[in-house]
């Protein structure tokens, strides 16, 4: 049991106590005798009178200089102890580590606040409780780790530092901060060294390499480690896991649909009524309540009509509980008002309605203005390796004999990165490539051409109910005119080895007509006749119109815009177009330029350490690159004026981030072989608790010298 | 013998009762020039009424005259007209002592005082043939001097003043019971005190005595510090009895000291005629003549009864 004090030279103000006795000793009365006749009547009339007993004088003086001693006790920083008084307050120097969990994890609730704010405050007492003379430094344990100061001795500046430090959004990173301590320690002075760690032992923050961690004998540092998941007073229960916008191309109005995961975080408790939002453009558009069992996870899908041209922008929230942070998760969406539809002719021809895709064309166009949501660009083979295959969302190769050379490439990229490619086979097909070549997008080979001679059986669609997206809006006067179609020739195919692929029509000889494979966030659908007249009468069938038409629109179902790429705190944007200089908005409305990477067609901006909603604007001037790459990232610019809106992108937190999952004390023991380690939890939020067992007597005396001069005035009061 | 020789060796105790005398001389001398001076000059016996002899009657009390008219023995009756018994009861308890600090010329010590009127009382009632006794006492009889008429008694009342230097409690109770029994019936007592006693059965002794037709004179006295309490400044109040020093202002209590003692005095000046009690206040710097002149006042109207 000890009392010491952080600022000793205060206790130079119990001098001050000498002066109320002077002044009283200066202003005290010649008290005088006088003997005389009628004392108890003196005490009578002290009884009686009005004006009590005058105040006593002694207790005026010991209340003033109570109050005076109090003061300079309480400015001396009293710190009293139940345990060893050297833990306490070290009389050595020694070389200390503060390692700050700043994680997106340690803005969970306590009762007064949030777990950093209890963390910086719990090092401030750390630090403060060192011996005269010691050095700090402070790392930033969030990913990627920060030496946010170098060795100091100058504590007041050191704290102040420690003060301005705000919660990030990214996750932890131990590990590496770790490394870096390792790194300070070697440059330290003192032989005493200490690391001391706040953090809330989240379990994904400390996968790293370089544990099991070892120090050299003379570096070896005494670690304390700080476990503040303890103080939270909320558990975190829901996670938003993903959300993703898709545009509803099917339906008669245009419809934004979209999907999100959750999670029950709980293990052992069921939740009931859980209410989830879906806010977009500012507004909640829709509300739904869920329910989960333990530990369940599962999807919820939002749809609603929208009919902006600008981009949607939103989030879907669940309601708040101990974290709130991850209960939101940003999407957002350009819509497309046209889909954009390059049909490669594999077979042109000078008069047009021999052309391979003539009618392909006026279906998807009928009128050759744009009243059609669909826009289509005919193109012939050799123009191919011209087009940027980023402008459009669909490609249609009809008829096409082979690919350019290596353009296979080009278009899994396409395709993986959202794009669709619907291919239709003719006479000009060229099996041995589209087997050899292709063997990533088509999930099936090229077999056989099978046709029927005029006596034979035509092949014709097999008419069965379906529930595919394209198939099921068609009504039964619809099936019974599509049975009436003649196919008379058409490609067998085979499955390729691991491929899985689905196939929504078959013909009545159970040929697949159509088969649909997923490649990346693309699709390729294959239809195995052609889509002129040459090998059927489809064409000319009112049902060709909306058939094509509807597969075109389902392949751009999952269109994402290309510029809209869903990324995680911290995760560069990047993007390959050239000619383009980059603008980003970033949610607090900064506007900043993507950076282009040195000796490469990237583009970068990495200034993404805050979730929300990031705004994309493209500049066709490419402007100089500046030299200094500091001044780059720092640089804040006014959008310019003629910059084009490409659309959002949308930036989310971690979500292993936020697992519930902590380190357990034996575990982190074995990350720290053979050295002197303490993991600690604090008993409560309150400032005066800290590791240490100690309390903070400053309050208590500041209470006791108001009270005093309180008492004081009181007394004289009565006088 | 060893107190006579004492008595006169003190040369301040000698002086004490020569200025006494003087004084007390001087001020009764002054005061019954041309005043009832030959009232009772020579009168010594008066024919009251005759009575029939009966046996043990003195002889020399017949009168022969009438014996001879009538044939009759009747017997000479004769008011004796015996002196007064006075007892001045004296207060020589500490409290009696209070010497001011002020030097304020008109009062005199409270003591001094008290002895001085009991001097001059003793002079004057011996001067008329009045048997003068005293008696001092504090919480009990100090000093008991039965009532002589002989002038020469006045010397001895002069020793019994000069010597008792005031000290203890006042205690009323104790010494008007053992006094009580010595005063002979239908005589005068004097009380001189301060009457600052904490008992408050004074009321009920005076009341004993009347019952035993003692006619009774209270002198009040006071010194006028006790009644106005003009200390100011940081005092310790040490007492002069037995009490407990006191420190305060005197100027926080002043009034209600005030309202005490005057309550104190209005409650014996209601209280003591309703008994059949003289009662005179008397402060220190009045004169003495006033107290004299009030106790020959009612002497005359005594004797007139």
């Amino acid at each position: 049991m000890s009392l010491n004090f952080l600022s000793p030279v205060f206790m130079l103000g119990l001098v001050g106590i000498g002066l109320p006795i002077l002044i009283h000793l200066f202003t005290k009365r010649q008290q005088t005798q006088i003997d005389f006749s009628a004392v108890f009547l003196l005490l009578q009339s002290q009884k009686r009178s009005i004006k009590k007993a005058r105040p006593n004088r002694l207790l005026l003086l010991v209340l003033r200089c109570l109050a005076i001693a109090f003061l300079s006790l309480a400015l001396a920083g009293p710190l009293f102890s139940m345990g060893d008084p050297e833990k306490l307050m070290p009389s050595a120097s020694s070389s200390n580590i503060l390692i700050l969990d700043d994680s997106l994890s340690m803005s969970a609730q306590t009762e007064n606040g949030d777990l950093f704010t209890s963390a910086k405050s719990q090092g401030k007492q750390w630090v403060e409780g060192m011996a005269p003379g010691s050095e700090f430094s402070l790392i930033l344990a969030s990913n990627p780790p920060k030496v946010q100061s170098q060795w100091t001795q100058n504590r007041e500046s050191f704290l102040k530092t420690l003060d301005l430090i705000a919660l990030s959004f990214r996750s932890t990173d131990v590990g590496g901060a770790f490394a870096e301590a390792k790194k300070l320690l070697e440059t330290s002075k003192n032989s005493s060294k200490n690391i001391f760690i706040a953090t809330d032992l989240t379990r994904s923050g400390w996968k790293s390499k370089i544990f099991p961690l070892s120090f050299d004998r003379l570096n070896a540092p005494q670690i304390q480690i700080l476990d503040m998941s303890a103080l939270q007073s909320v558990p975190n229960r829901i996670r938003v896991d993903t959300s993703k916008a898709d545009q509803e191309f099917l339906a008669n109005s245009r419809m934004i649909r979209v999907n999100a995961q959750l999670q029950n975080l709980l293990q052992d408790q069921d939740l009931q009524q859980v209410s989830l939002a879906l806010w977009a453009n500012g507004k909640k558009r829709s509300e739904v309540s869920a329910h989960f069992k333990k530990g369940e996870s599962i999807s919820k899908e939002f749809s609603i009509p929208y009919f902006e041209e600008e981009a949607l922008k939103g989030f879907i929230e669940a309601e708040p509980d101990g974290l709130p942070l991850d209960n939101r998760h940003y999407f957002s969406f350009q819509p497309e008002q046209k889909v954009r539809v390059l049909v490669i002719d594999g077979d042109p021809k000078a008069a047009g309605q021999q052309s391979e895709t003539y009618y392909v064309e006026r279906a998807l166009n009928p009128f050759s203005v744009s009243l059609s949501d669909i826009e289509p660009t005919v193109s012939t083979l050799s123009e191919l390796t011209r087009r940027n295959l980023l402008d459009f969302h669909v490609l249609m190769l009809c008829n096409v004999r082979e690919l350019p050379y290596g353009y296979e490439q080009t278009l899994e990229s396409f395709v993986s990165r959202g794009g669709s490619l619907i291919i239709s086979l003719g006479d000009q097909v060229d099996p041995k490539f589209y087997n050899e070549k292709l063997g990533n997008l088509l999930p099936v080979t090229l077999e056989s051409l099978n046709q029927v001679s005029f006596e034979d059986e035509w092949f014709r669609f097999l008419i069965k109910p379906s529930e595919h997206p394209v198939l099921k809006v068609f009504s039964k006067k619809a099936w019974d005119g599509m049975r009436t179609i003649r196919f008379q020739s058409l490609y067998s195919v085979a499955p390729r080895d691991g491929k899985r692929y689905t196939v929504p029509l078959k013909f009545s000889n159970q040929f697949p007509a159509v088969v649909e494979s997923q490649f990346g966030k693309g699709s390729v659908v294959l239809f195995t006749s052609s889509l002129d007249r040459d090998w059927n009468n489809f064409p000319i069938q009112p049902t060709f119109l909306p058939w094509v038409q509807r597969w075109v629109k389902y392949g751009a179902r999952s269109l994402d815009n290309f510029s809209a790429q869903n990324l995680k705190v911290g995760d560069p944007w990047v993007s390959h177009e050239e000619g383009y200089t980059f603008f980003v908005k970033t949610p607090t409305g900064e506007v900043r330029r993507a950076e282009k990477v040195p000796n490469s067609t990237e583009v970068r901006f990495e200034d993404t350490w805050q979730p929300g909603i990031y705004q994309l604007f493209r500049l066709e001037t490419v402007e100089p690159v500046s030299e200094d790459p500091k001044e780059k990232s720092e640089t804040v610019y006014s959008l310019p004026l003629d910059a084009e809106a490409v659309g959002p992108f949308s930036v989310n937190i971690d979500p292993a981030e936020t697992d519930p999952s902590k380190m357990s004390k034996k575990e982190i023991k074995n990350l720290f072989p053979g050295l002197s380690l303490e993991v600690l939890s604090p008993a409560s939020d309150q400032d005066s608790v800290t590791p240490f067992h100690r309390i903070n007597l400053t309050t208590p005396f500041l209470a006791l010298m108001v009270l005093m001069i309180f008492g004081e005035g009181y007394l004289v009061r009565r006088e | 013998m060893t107190e006579t020789t004492t008595h006169f060796t003190d040369p301040a105790l000698v002086s004490r009762i020569s200025n006494l005398s003087i004084h007390a001389r001087n001020l009764v001398e002054g005061m019954l020039s041309g005043h009832h001076r030959s009232r009772h000059k020579g009168s010594s016996v008066e024919f009251a009424e005759y009575k029939d002899y009966s046996p043990g009657d003195e002889i020399r009390h017949i009168d022969w005259k009438v014996m001879g008219k009538t044939d009759k023995y009747h017997v000479k009756q004769f008011e004796q007209s015996t002196n007064l018994r006075c007892t001045v009861l004296l207060d020589a308890s500490g409290s009696m002592d209070y010497r001011s600090p002020f030097n304020n010329g008109e009062a005199v010590q409270k003591m001094e005082y008290a002895r001085m009127l009991t001097a001059s009382l003793a002079y004057l009632l011996l001067k008329q043939f009045d048997a003068v006794g005293l008696t001092l006492f504090n919480e009990s009889l100090v000093n008991h001097i039965p009532p002589r008429s002989k002038p020469s008694h006045f010397q001895n009342i002069l020793h019994g003043l000069a010597e008792g230097a005031p000290k203890g409690n006042t205690r009323f109770g104790d010494v008007f019971n053992s006094l009580i029994e010595r005063l002979p019936s239908r005589s005068l007592l004097i009380v001189v005190s301060d009457l600052l006693a904490k008992d408050e059965d004074l009321v009920k002794n005076l009341k004993l005595i009347r019952a035993r037709g003692v006619e009774t004179i209270v002198f009040h006295i006071l010194h006028p510090d006790e009644v106005y309490f003009p200390f100011e400044g940081d005092i310790v109040f040490e007492s002069l009895e037995d009490d407990a020093p006191v420190g305060l202002d005197p100027v926080d209590i002043r009034e209600a000291y005030q309202k005490i003692i005057q309550d104190r005095i209005d409650s014996m000046t209601r209280t003591c005629p309703s008994l059949g009690v003289d009662y005179v206040f008397l402060q220190t710097d009045m004169p003495l003549e006033q107290a004299l002149r009030y106790y020959l006042l009612r002497r005359n109207s005594m004797l007139n009864k």
